[in-house]
């Protein structure tokens, strides 16, 4: 159900722990929810058991979260029949590491094509701190450049 | 038991066209008439039942005679719960024991039915339903506006729920104080404003009538009747008529009655988008529920078409050919279990006392109290109430209940042997 597919990531928070800097605490715990799922499509009223287990939350939060999710192309859903009429049930479009990559990648590149440089600088200085993430890089550097020359 | 589906058919009938002539009564009476037919079998059984244990007990200790009703399955529960030895070897079973066993289960299955939906219906249907209780935050204005109607009719404010269905829908759960009111997410957006209260105020008039009450009632009813099937048209017109008697009650609230016609047109056109509801699960839960604002037209339909509905809020009862159809079906069907329901108790008794005749021809009679106690071993302090039994044919209906046909065929043995070869 994961199409290959980039997330545009249109904002980036500071403060947020991980998926929360790009979709804010309640959206990422409802990703995070259905990511858990392992495909099995949920309904709305699934993610928000799951979340009241951890949070005193309303229904129609949950709710109107999921929907920007829809809108945002996160989610995807579909009008089901079952046990208790019909409903909308959602899945997530892109998995956990692809949604991770896609949305690094977009917030990296738009740092580089604004401030260039900088952002080689800080990076590798961010990497040097710790002595097996620089050599990782260095190999890394060899075989892109390698790759190049071929 | 066959007295008792033939009255409650009788019944049925004269209730109906009683309702029919009658639009003078009110819809709280007209429902209750509708329930009188289906209480025969249940009244019939516990005092037959009632009777006979108690008068069996007594007969088992030797203070009496045993009941006119009393069979042997009666008799032989009785003599356990006395602690006196049974009257064994007589221990047979007959046809008659089955049609006892049926309505000890019925009844029983009744009581169970009854009980259960009240005590745990909220919770059941709650569950089955999905039902999500909602926070503050959820709907509030929905919310204030089930606040305001709820005082404006005097009860204590029911939570509210919701459920994810799309389809417009509403109904209410539980009674008094534990009640709670539930919108589907359909229904909550397409109606807006005096519609939805049209809609509140109907589901807070079923709250206060204390309908799950009466309908935890009707399917205990339905249940103890499961063999005939006018009970279930009875039953199904009682809650029809609870129906539009939540809508007066409701429409009377309103500052404008046309609203709730309205809400149910609304509703009506909408469901038309969905297919009908097929789901086994959703019938069964449904049966908890006190009320639902949708229409289904099915045989399980518990709502009158939403037409005849939006035409009686709207002051202009419709009595028109469909009614008359339906009146010239329910008079059909009613005559023909009628006659279906003499002629097979008339055989079902003949058929008993036959297979009697054959399989026991010798064997000494089982619950033979007279000479079980003491008093003398010929059977001839038979008690009258088989007084039919004289004229083969008629014994059938000699008894209320029970084992008529075995006393009967006791008697043709003891006394008028030239009648056996007439069965």
């Amino acid at each position: 159900m994961t199409a290959k597919r980039t997330y545009k990531v249109s904002r980036y928070n500071l403060d947020g722990d991980q998926f929360e800097g790009f979709l804010g605490p309640l959206g990422a715990e409802i990703l995070e929810t259905v990511w858990d799922s392992e495909g099995e499509p949920m309904t709305v009223r699934k993610v928000y058991e799951e979340l009241r287990k951890k949070t005193k939350i309303a229904y129609t939060t949950v709710m109107s979260t999921m929907d920007r999710l829809y809108d945002k192309g996160l989610l995807d859903r579909r009008v089901e029949r079952g046990k208790g009429g019909v409903f909308f049930v959602y899945w997530s479009r892109l998995g956990k590491k692809h949604f991770e990559e896609s949305a690094v990648r977009t917030v990296v590149s738009s740092l580089f094509r604004n401030f260039g440089s900088t952002v080689t600088n800080a990076l590798i200085e961010e990497v040097a701190t710790n002595e097996g993430d620089l050599q990782a890089l260095q190999k890394q550097i060899e075989r892109i450049a390698s790759e190049k020359k071929k | 038991m066959y007295y008792a589906a033939v009255l409650t058919t009788v019944w049925f009938l004269c209730t109906k066209l009683l309702l029919r002539s009658g639009s003078f009564l009110s819809r709280r009476i007209r429902s209750i008439l509708l329930v009188v037919p289906l209480a025969v079998p249940a009244v019939a059984l516990v005092t037959t039942y009632g009777i006979g244990y108690f008068q069996s007990i007594d007969a088992v200790r030797g203070l009496g005679e045993v009941a006119p009703y009393a069979d042997s399955f009666t008799a032989t529960a009785a003599s356990y719960f006395a602690f006196v030895q049974p009257p064994s070897p007589s221990l047979y079973i007959s046809p008659s024991m089955l049609t006892t066993l049926l309505g000890a289960v019925a009844l029983s299955t009744g009581a169970v039915i009854f009980v259960s939906m009240l005590l745990l219906g909220g919770r059941i249907s709650r569950r089955a339903f999905g039902v999500v209780i909602m926070e503050q935050e959820d709907y509030p204005e929905v919310q204030e506006r089930v606040r305001i109607m709820s005082s404006r009719l005097g009860i204590t404010a029911p939570s509210v729920g919701l459920v994810e269905d799309l389809r417009p829908n509403a109904f209410s759960i539980g009674r008094g104080g534990d009640a709670t009111i539930v919108f589907s997410l359909g229904i909550l957006d397409i109606l807006e404003g005096d519609e939805l209260d049209a809609v509140i105020s109907h589901e807070l008039a079923h709250i206060k009538d204390g309908d799950s009450t009466f309908k935890a009632l009707m399917n205990a009813l339905i249940a103890i009747s499961f063999f005939n099937p006018l009970a279930y048209l009875s039953a199904s017109a009682a809650l029809r008529e609870r129906e539009m008697l939540a809508d007066e009650r409701g429409a009377r609230m309103l500052a404008r009655p046309q609203a709730l016609a309205s809400a149910l047109v609304k509703v009506g056109n909408s469901l038309r988008a969905f297919p009908p509801e097929r789901h086994l699960m959703r019938l069964a839960a449904a049966t908890f529920l006190v009320s639902s604002f949708e229409h289904r037209s099915e045989v399980t339909s518990l709502h009158p078409m939403i037409k005849a509905r939006a035409w009686n809020v709207l002051g202009l009862e419709s009595r028109s050919i469909p009614s008359r159809r339906r009146l010239a079906a329910a008079l059909v069907v009613s005559s023909l279990i009628l006659l279906g329901g003499v002629v097979a108790s008339f055989y079902l008794v003949d058929m008993q006392a036959h297979m009697l005749l054959v399989f026991l021809p010798k064997a000494p009679l089982a619950f033979n109290y007279t000479s079980y106690n003491g008093f003398g071993g010929q059977n001839t302090q038979v008690p009258n109430f088989v007084g039919f039994a004289h004229q083969p044919g008629f014994h059938s209906i000699s008894s209320f209940g029970g084992d008529s046909g075995l006393r009967a065929a006791h008697l043709s043995r003891c006394h008028l042997p030239h009648t056996i070869s007439h069965i």
